[in-house]
């Protein structure tokens, strides 16, 4: 994929998030790209006297030997691309939704000692949120369609990972 | 260059799969992370059965449940809205523990904070359901704060944890996501009293090992006390 179709794509998937009630799911990953990459970069602190401008310090760029000056580093942000982005949003829609039912299979198991039980609650204490509940036959239900989504998202890191 | 024939299709196919695939009952990212604190909460009473210890189950009213029942957000121990479930847990020789799920302690400074998933003192729990009180943090083994996220969680959840754990006076927090964080990462690495574990999904097994183990650390220090 090139950039613009990994944006495209990007756009597309959003929307469908969106179109689903995992607006939250769009958050996080718009927070997480708006953080961007920070990379470390090394920097000598310039005295005021030798630098022309009053710039505090430079970011080494080079391997050449350097000029004398206190040395240290910083935390530089990048961009995400539109490819990395794509990636992101991608592995979000596998945390949410492959993985929480991971989540709830194993738990359980857990509970149940390693043999599964059935079902588990969860209700509200005094607040105004909805209850809900894990149970094996609502997993085992999704298990194909989770199958399915999963090859699919596979194939589609794939593509956003070639050329 | 639009998309292709065939990554389009890809895309629909995809748009066809999420439906099917998503439970209802989780779209909300509450949800999520309610689930997120009850693995880890197995987690907990996993690593309690390698330690040779009994686990058991009772409600707030102490019969043993048919079902068992969570909070959604946290609340007190000694609340009857529900009949909620918590763990006991029993090494030979030593009193007994109880495991919960999202509960409020009580700090040092006298400040109720919600505990995800807390592993208490058996008296201390018992005696707060009759008092209508919340156990002190001074009486938890394991506190633990629990982060469910789609993306990278931030550096703010993390000084989060530093000021919860500033006023608790456990011996042992752990911050656990289910997503890798480097900031939080290594925002927590220098402190001692605190356990940092990322990427805690089922299928991540060599990271849930690590986490089994630090539990596990947990109860050997108890068992030996």
């Amino acid at each position: 994929m090139t950039d613009q179709q990994c944006a495209e794509s990007y756009n597309l998937l959003r929307d469908l998030l969106r179109d689903l009630n995992f607006d939250w799911v769009v958050e996080q990953v718009e927070a997480d790209i708006r953080v961007g990459i920070l990379i470390e970069k090394p920097i000598r602190e310039i005295s005021p006297r030798h630098a022309v401008e009053s710039i505090g310090f430079e970011v080494i760029e080079t391997v050449e030997p350097q000029r004398r000056g206190r040395s240290g580093s910083i935390k530089q942000r990048v961009e995400y691309s539109d490819r990395e982005r794509f990636r992101i949003l991608i592995e979000a829609i596998e945390h949410a939704i492959l993985h929480t039912t991971d989540l709830q299979e194993a738990t359980l198991k857990l509970m149940g000692n390693n043999q599964p039980s059935s079902q588990i609650t969860f209700e509200p204490d005094g607040s105004n949120e909805h209850p809900f509940k894990i149970d094996l036959l609502d997993i085992n239900t999704r298990r194909q369609a989770q199958n399915v989504l999963k090859q699919t998202l596979d194939q589609l890191k794939a593509e956003a990972d070639a050329p | 260059m639009p998309l292709s024939p065939a990554q389009q299709t890809l895309l629909n196919q995809v748009q066809a799969a999420l439906g099917p695939a998503i439970s209802p009952n989780l779209t909300a990212a509450s949800a999520a992370n309610d689930v997120f604190e009850a693995y880890v909460v197995g987690l907990v009473l996993e690593a309690a059965r390698r330690e040779t210890a009994t686990v058991s189950f009772e409600d707030v009213n102490g019969r043993t449940p048919t079902v068992f029942t969570f909070r959604t957000s946290p609340g007190f121990i000694f609340s009857t809205t529900q009949n909620y479930t918590h763990a006991i847990i029993t090494f030979s020789g030593k009193p007994p523990l109880e495991a919960h799920l999202g509960i409020y302690v009580e700090g040092a400074s006298g400040v109720l904070h919600e505990c995800d998933v807390a592993v208490v003192n058996r008296a201390e729990a018992q005696a707060c359901r009759v008092s209508r009180a919340s156990p002190r943090s001074a009486r938890l083994l394991i506190a633990t704060e629990c982060k469910f996220y789609a993306a990278t969680p931030s550096l703010g959840l993390g000084r989060g944890f530093l000021g919860l754990t500033a006023d608790l006076t456990v011996r042992d927090c752990f911050f656990v996501m289910n997503r890798t964080a480097p900031s939080i990462e290594r925002l927590l690495a220098r402190r001692r009293r605190h356990t940092c574990r990322e990427s805690i999904i089922p299928a991540n097994t060599g990271d849930v090992e690590l986490l089994i183990n630090s539990f596990r650390s947990a109860f050997r220090e108890y068992k030996r006390s």
